[in-house]
């Protein structure tokens, strides 16, 4: 029964209430008698029960098994992570004190590279505290007093044990190429590679059985590289904690906003073909072409750096797709090389765009190859594995790369390239050999002069510069350079640093960032902050990072700046 | 019963056991996604910060009390985590274009070459609830966040108004209060054109 004195106004919240399904009984019978004679009350129960069922009907994704698949990932890391944390607590009970004591302070990327794989490789070690140790150093820690003592490193270190057997051997390539249509004699007519296998001829390797089983391919790879590689850049923890821990804590909002008007700016000038162009707006044709399988493999890098994928769906899914797809289609069938979007004397540098294809392809594929079809693996893995075949048979004899194969001399931005596209590779599960990278590394060290410059050819050369060197150290992890070598180039690139005048150089800036984004802003002497901050200003209000210095970006444009600089600023959680 | 299930797997997952947050996941990470996508309308956005509260809860796992449901536990931390991401993004608010509005299916197992969001097509006699469904969303983004949390959680499986109210930290009244005026807001949404009596008026 209803109060007669009560107002129907008053009975309002209760009328929701009860259609709602939260009133108790005693109070839903005399409220539902109310309803049969008033209208007014009745039509406010029936609108409750239809917003109801509007609010339910919105359409909003389901997480499928891609996104599940993901999401086991992300908390396999992140139960193993707090695994060794609790370990690591324990262990800083019983004994209290720093214990990763590190040579000083350029030695640490240089450190932890070092420990990580000795200590994953030559002792025995939980897969789980490695896993963790890495996921820990790729995505960084909170604050500087955080790091956590996993590992003791004091003194110098013991050289890393060597790679297990090196199966790799040069794939032969027939005299004269390969016909068009013959299938590739390194691919294997039945089955189809997948991450862990190997050249035919080589040693078998394991392979995955069950795609999505995420312990068995930290199993495989038990250096702990792929899962931090497969889970760290869909984790926003870890982007939030790595932005304010390598840029500082201030400017990491900035960075993340910047961060999503350059892909913004990138995903707008991406043309209809899912390409991105070489040189600038109103240049002939050919100069549009001559870089354009580069660039294009660069701006894939940028969104796969933020975790945008081609499978994630989202704002630039579509984007990274056409451009994959663009990618594996531009492969010349002939030579395996990826990139060229242009012919005749235009194509003078196939090198150049060969590099930056395969790297953006192989890691486009590590990281959505678990949620691909079948044959769609299969496929993107026999590009992949020919890009592979035909960087390893440009190899030139010193270890060294030209800009085509076959050049007669090597090139020292060009070698780089080729390595981080092979160490993509690896990363992403194909057996690259570290035969083929170990030379391409020592050729490398051997072009560094007493002054701590890379030279583009020999040592010392007018080519000799810095972008060249900070780019060098960006790949330290692969290269594996001696301490003292090292340093030695980081103190001639943090000089230049100092000297120079920011903010016209896009790919020099863009390499100092990410040669300090494993470091703490708040390091004494670290000068991230100052060059985030020039990175920033420099941004135009399209998004895009462009220069007039840098050589290869003025021949690139401006997507290409835009790029690498995403890619660094993204590295601390990477 | 499942709630009773939930603390205890809950219990059982602090204690260490690992396969119990499977369980948990199982059983909730559809509405956390969905909870984040209503409230970011972006997929990114949703699954990340889905993932993040599941990330919080491993490690945070040594210090929980099963002093509520477990739904309330889960979507206090998501709220946060919300309102850390809401505040932090304020500067730039996330916009979306309309043929990106629905995230869409996630785009699994299917050829690079082919793969675009799935686009089902909708039968017709739902077409009126969908319609609806998208004035509501339109009327929801009008809505002051303090009534648009309320029913957003509410609607929620299960969240009941103490549950919302400790979620939000208000008391059970306010939650009650705020409902109906969102309620009150949102039907006008539905029919603009009813012609019906003014909401809130009119005696019995």
């Amino acid at each position: 029964m209803t109060a007669p004195s009560t107002s129907c106004r008053d009975l309002e919240p209760e009328v929701v209430a009860l259609a709602r399904g939260e009133l108790p009984p005693a109070e839903a019978a005399p409220l539902r008698a109310h309803l049969e004679g008033c209208s007014s009350c009745a039509s406010l129960h029936a609108d409750t029960l239809r917003v109801r069922a509007a609010a339910a009907a919105r359409p909003a994704p389901v997480p499928g098994e891609a996104s599940r698949a993901r999401l086991r990932a992300v908390l396999d890391a992140a139960w193993e992570e707090s695994l060794a944390e609790e370990e690591a607590e324990a262990d800083r009970r019983r004994s209290r004190g720093p214990v990763l004591r590190l040579l000083d302070h350029a030695g640490r990327r240089y450190a932890e590279s070092r420990a990580v794989r000795f200590l994953t490789f030559s002792v025995a070690i939980h897969a789980a505290a490695a896993v963790a140790l890495t996921v820990h150093l790729v995505g960084g820690g909170g604050g500087s007093g955080d790091r956590r003592p996993l590992i003791e490193v004091s003194g110098t270190f013991e050289l890393p044990p060597p790679y297990p057997e090196d199966p790799f051997t040069a794939p032969p390539v027939p005299e004269g190429g390969i016909a068009e249509g013959t299938p590739l004699p390194w691919i294997p007519d039945a089955g189809w590679p997948v991450p862990g296998s190997s050249f035919p001829g080589a040693e078998p390797t394991p392979v995955l059985q069950d795609p999505l089983d995420f312990s068995a391919a930290q199993r495989l790879y038990p250096n702990g590289e792929f899962s931090a590689f497969a889970t760290a850049r869909f984790r926003s923890d870890l982007r939030t904690r790595g932005l304010a821990r390598a840029w500082g804590a201030e400017e990491a909002t900035a960075v993340g906003r910047a961060v999503e008007r350059s892909l913004a700016f990138l995903a707008g000038t991406q043309e209809s073909d899912g390409t991105w162009p070489s040189g600038r707006p109103g240049d002939p044709k050919p100069q549009r072409d001559r870089f354009r399988g580069g660039v294009t493999g660069i701006c894939v890098g940028a969104f796969l750096a933020d975790g945008r994928t081609a499978l994630r769906e989202g704002t630039y899914s579509s984007v990274v797709r056409d451009a994959v797809n663009a990618l594996a289609g531009s492969q010349d069938r002939r030579t395996g090389l990826l990139g060229a979007f242009t012919a005749g004397p235009a194509n003078d540098r196939p090198l150049v765009n060969h590099g930056p294809a395969l790297g953006a392809l192989a890691e486009a594929y590590g990281l959505d190859w678990r949620f691909l079809r079948e044959e769609t693996r299969r496929d993107l893995a026999a590009v992949i594995l020919r890009g592979i075949a035909a960087s390893l048979a440009a190899q030139r004899e010193d270890g060294s790369f030209g800009y085509a194969p076959g050049a007669r001399s090597g090139d020292a931005s060009v070698t780089l390239l080729q390595i981080e596209a092979l160490e993509a590779a690896r990363l992403a599960g194909f057996e690259v050999g570290r035969a083929a990278l170990d030379r391409a590394a020592a050729w490398i060290a051997s072009r560094i002069g007493p002054d701590g410059r890379l030279g583009y050819r020999v040592a010392g050369d007018r080519g000799a510069d810095a972008t060249l060197t900070a780019e060098a150290l960006t790949l330290d992890r692969v290269l594996r350079l001696p301490p003292e070598v090292r340093d030695r180039m980081l103190a001639e690139v943090l000089r230049e640093a100092a000297a120079a005048d920011l903010g016209d150089r896009v790919l020099f800036r863009s390499a100092v960032l990410e040669t300090l984004a494993p470091r703490d802003a708040a390091e004494p002497g670290n000068p991230a902050g100052a060059v985030v901050r020039a990175t920033l200003r420099s941004q135009s209000p399209s998004g895009a990072f462009g220069t007039r210095k840098d050589t290869w970006s003025l021949a690139a444009g401006d997507a290409l700046g835009t790029a690498r600089t995403v890619r660094a600023l993204t590295a601390p959680w990477r | 019963m499942e709630e009773a299930d939930d603390v205890l797997l809950m219990e059982r997952f602090r204690d260490g056991d690992r396969s119990a947050l499977e369980a948990l996941v199982d059983r909730h990470h559809a509405s956390l996604v969905r909870y984040f996508f209503h409230q970011s309308r972006s997929w990114e956005t949703a699954e990340d910060l889905a993932q993040e509260t599941w990330v919080r809860i491993i490690r945070h796992r040594a210090h929980y009390q099963p002093t509520a449901r477990f739904q309330t536990y889960l979507f206090s931390i998501a709220r946060n985590l919300w309102i850390d991401r809401y505040r932090s993004q304020k500067a730039a608010p996330p916009t979306f274009s309309a043929d990106r509005e629905v995230g869409g299916e996630e785009g699994e197992g299917v050829a690079l070459a082919t793969l675009l969001p799935g686009k089902e097509p909708e039968p017709s006699e739902r077409a009126s609830v969908h319609e609806e469904a998208g004035r509501i969303r339109e009327a929801l983004e009008d809505l002051p966040e303090g009534l648009r949390q309320v029913f957003e959680l509410g609607e929620i499986q299960g969240l009941k108004y103490t549950e919302v109210g400790s979620i939000l930290d208000i008391p059970v009244g306010t939650v009650k209060s705020r409902m109906h005026a969102a309620i009150q807001r949102l039907r006008q949404a539905l029919a603009p054109r009813r012609g019906g009596k003014p909401a809130g008026k009119g005696p019995s």
